[in-house]
């Protein structure tokens, strides 16, 4: 989080139902002012709709938005302080990109001269100086979401909602416009919301990501947090990959606990442990870089051993799979490539041994 | 093979189309009381005769009087019902569009005898050119509708929720964004109804008092073989006419959407 602590949107218990169907499930939420928050979950799974309530395009059953202090739940979108970017840029076909970005001064009834100075200042920002005269159909797709950008800025709001705004582009534009989002959001101080099922897109830009699942936010953290700390099953599984083992608790061990998994043994687990009574069951989840390769004789007091089902080379990294008898599913491991001429074992059918820090393990808690 | 099959076929069916239409300014313009071959020799006589032809001068006049009005409140109550149907949260809308749709398929016949009936045994209405426009507007409606609601399905909403976001009430935002979007559609309904009224004959028949339209006169006039010669020089222009408002229509449909190629014709 950066910039003052002050709450910029406070959603309390919002429900959105279609039907019978329920979209959003008495869903709260605090975001930060000047924070850059995104909205990550799967398709369907409520994103859009959350991020319509926000911008006053669909109305509520239950619950509350305040933004900035003011209460805008039953607000049109024009008495609203947040302004969109739509996934389709729904730029208006019939104006120039000069109307197009001058469309939100409209209200403001300025003198022509100055207009059209406010409206090139806007384009230049968004590197589009010149382009005022074309028409949305007469520019690529990059510059027409920059066009959508900037005329959603120029009305100054004091939230931008973005929803899925790079999806049409290209892998190679979508990264250009990665670093021009995060610098606009910077410099104009405006808090972000964004909507993505991009993980990569939302772990690179936001300060913070809400997975939604089901109409509800199965969590909130940073991307650190939500990475190397997932509270659930859920959460772990759908950002990347991740070994979960089942187990029981065995109790303390000086600063560490002791946990019994089936078909691996005893391990330990270095955090989070504090809370642990022996019995317990618990979920840990390990994820893939975190494991390695290491020769029976060097492996310490967390390991396993199997066979290696097969290794995926891709350039940086390699991806192995490895059975493990008495593990439902097979254990993941991800390697650095640093030797040109390998160095793991790599024929499958191989009998290998994994081990990892007792601090790479997350306990789940949900 | 194929190809030269369907180009044979493609020509056969422009001929069967097009040769009729065009034996009409030929006729027009033979020197013959008789439309018959071998044409006899060029004249422009039935010209003359055509606009010395005050009663058919009344009939194309009454025609024409009652084309704007009906093409106007059709189009107008077409798109308000277009309107309510594809961007309002009104319940029943599948059943609204049948019923809207209705003379469409009830015989014209039937419609005329219903609407005499109602006009002038329940209401005692005079019958009158209003009342021909009347019923003119309740046949043009349905097709005012379904252009209009093509269109309107045809461009997406997040524009008119992107002009609202913007800061513009809905009332702004209808005249700024959703009428420019509509207007190829809104100039086609325009266009389309004014067809249907001025060549309908049924209703009109039924529905007018002392004054005919246009198509009462020329089924009035087919009885008297000296008066066709002029009627097909009234079809020539009446011909010329309408290829200059189909052109004309084509123009402005392609100059009023840049960039949007869902822009629905005639
Ligand atoms: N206008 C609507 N009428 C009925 N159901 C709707 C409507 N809008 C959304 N829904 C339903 O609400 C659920 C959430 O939709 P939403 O568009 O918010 O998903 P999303 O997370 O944005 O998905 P995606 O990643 O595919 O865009 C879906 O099951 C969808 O079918
Ligand atoms: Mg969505």
């Amino acid at each position: 989080m950066n910039g003052t602590p002050h709450t910029m949107i406070e959603i309390t218990g919002l429900t959105k139902a279609f039907g019978s169907y329920t979209a959003i499930d008495a869903l709260s939420l605090k975001i930060a002012k000047g924070e850059f928050f995104a909205l990550l979950g799967a398709s369907g799974s409520g994103k859009t709709t959350l991020l319509r309530l926000v911008g006053g395009f669909e109305f509520p059953e239950a619950g509350q938005i305040v933004i900035d202090g003011q209460d805008v739940t039953g607000l049109r979108p024009n008495q609203r302080p947040t302004n969109t970017v739509f996934q389709s840029y729904a730029l208006f076909p019939h104006l120039t990109l000069a109307e197009n970005v001058g469309y939100g001064l409209l209200n403001l009834r300025l003198p022509r001269t100055e207009l059209a100075a406010r409206v090139e200042d806007a384009l230049a920002r968004v590197r589009l100086s010149g382009f005022g005269g074309r028409f949305p159909h007469m520019v690529s797709g990059g510059q027409r979401q920059r066009v959508a950008l900037a005329r959603a800025l120029i009305c100054k709001p004091k939230v931008l909602l973005l929803d899925e705004p790079l999806g049409a582009l290209d892998k190679r534009l979508r990264e250009e416009m990665h670093l021009e989002l995060r610098e606009i959001q910077r410099a104009a101080g405006i808090t972000f919301v964004l909507v993505t099922h991009d993980q990569e897109e939302a772990m690179s830009l936001a300060d913070r990501i809400a997975i939604m699942a089901r109409g509800r936010l199965l969590q909130v953290d940073t991307p650190r947090g939500l990475y190397e700390a997932p509270k659930s099953r859920e959460v772990a599984e759908f950002i990347s990959n991740v070994n979960l083992l089942d187990g029981t608790c065995l109790g303390h061990v000086g600063r560490e606990v002791r946990i019994s998994v089936a078909g691996i043994g005893d391990i330990r687990l270095g955090s989070d442990a504090a809370a642990m009574t022996a019995g317990a069951k618990v979920t840990l989840a390990i994820r893939p870089e975190k494991l390695r390769f290491v020769t029976a004789a060097d492996a310490g007091e967390n390991r396993l051993t199997g066979t290696l089902r097969a290794v995926t080379y891709a350039g940086d990294r390699n991806h192995a799979i490895v059975d493990v008898p008495g593990l439902a599913r097979p254990v993941l491991v991800t390697t650095p490539n640093r030797d040109r001429l390998l160095s793991e074992p790599q024929t499958p059918g191989a009998a290998v041994t994994v081990t990892w820090d007792s601090t790479a393990a997350a306990l789940l808690t949900d | 093979m194929t190809s030269r099959s369907l180009t044979t076929y493609a020509i056969v069916y422009l001929a069967f189309i097009y040769a009729p239409i065009l034996l009409l300014p030929v006729f027009s313009f033979n020197d013959n009381l008789f439309v018959t071959f071998p044409l006899k020799g060029f004249t422009t006589a039935w010209y003359g005769e055509m606009a010395a032809n005050a009663p058919m001068g009344k009939a194309l006049r009454s025609s024409l009087l009652i084309v704007g009005p009906v093409a106007l409140i059709s189009t107008g109550l077409g798109l308000m019902a277009a309107l309510a149907l594809g961007r309002s949260p009104i319940r029943f809308k599948a059943t609204i569009l049948g019923l809207l749709m209705v003379p469409l398929v009830v015989p014209t016949l039937v419609l005329g005898v219903s609407l005499l009936t109602l006009l002038r045994g329940v209401l005692g209405v005079q019958l009158s050119l209003a009342t021909v426009a009347a019923g003119h507007i309740l046949l043009c409606l349905p097709y005012s509708v379904v252009i209009l609601l093509a269109r309107l399905d045809g461009f997406d909403r997040s524009l008119e929720e992107a002009s609202l976001d913007l800061g513009q009430s809905a009332f702004a935002t209808f005249r700024r964004i959703t009428l420019p979007l509509m207007m190829p559609a809104i100039v086609a309904s325009l266009l389309l109804c004014s067809v249907v009224s001025f060549d309908e004959f049924l209703l009109a028949f039924f529905l007018s008092g002392a004054d005919a339209t246009l198509p009462l006169y020329i089924w009035g006039s087919l009885r008297f073989p000296a008066k066709l010669p002029s009627t097909l020089a009234l079809g020539t222009c009446l011909l010329l006419f309408s290829v200059c408002v189909v052109v004309l229509a084509e123009w402005i449909r392609r100059k009023g959407t840049p960039g949007s190629a869902a822009a629905t014709g005639l």
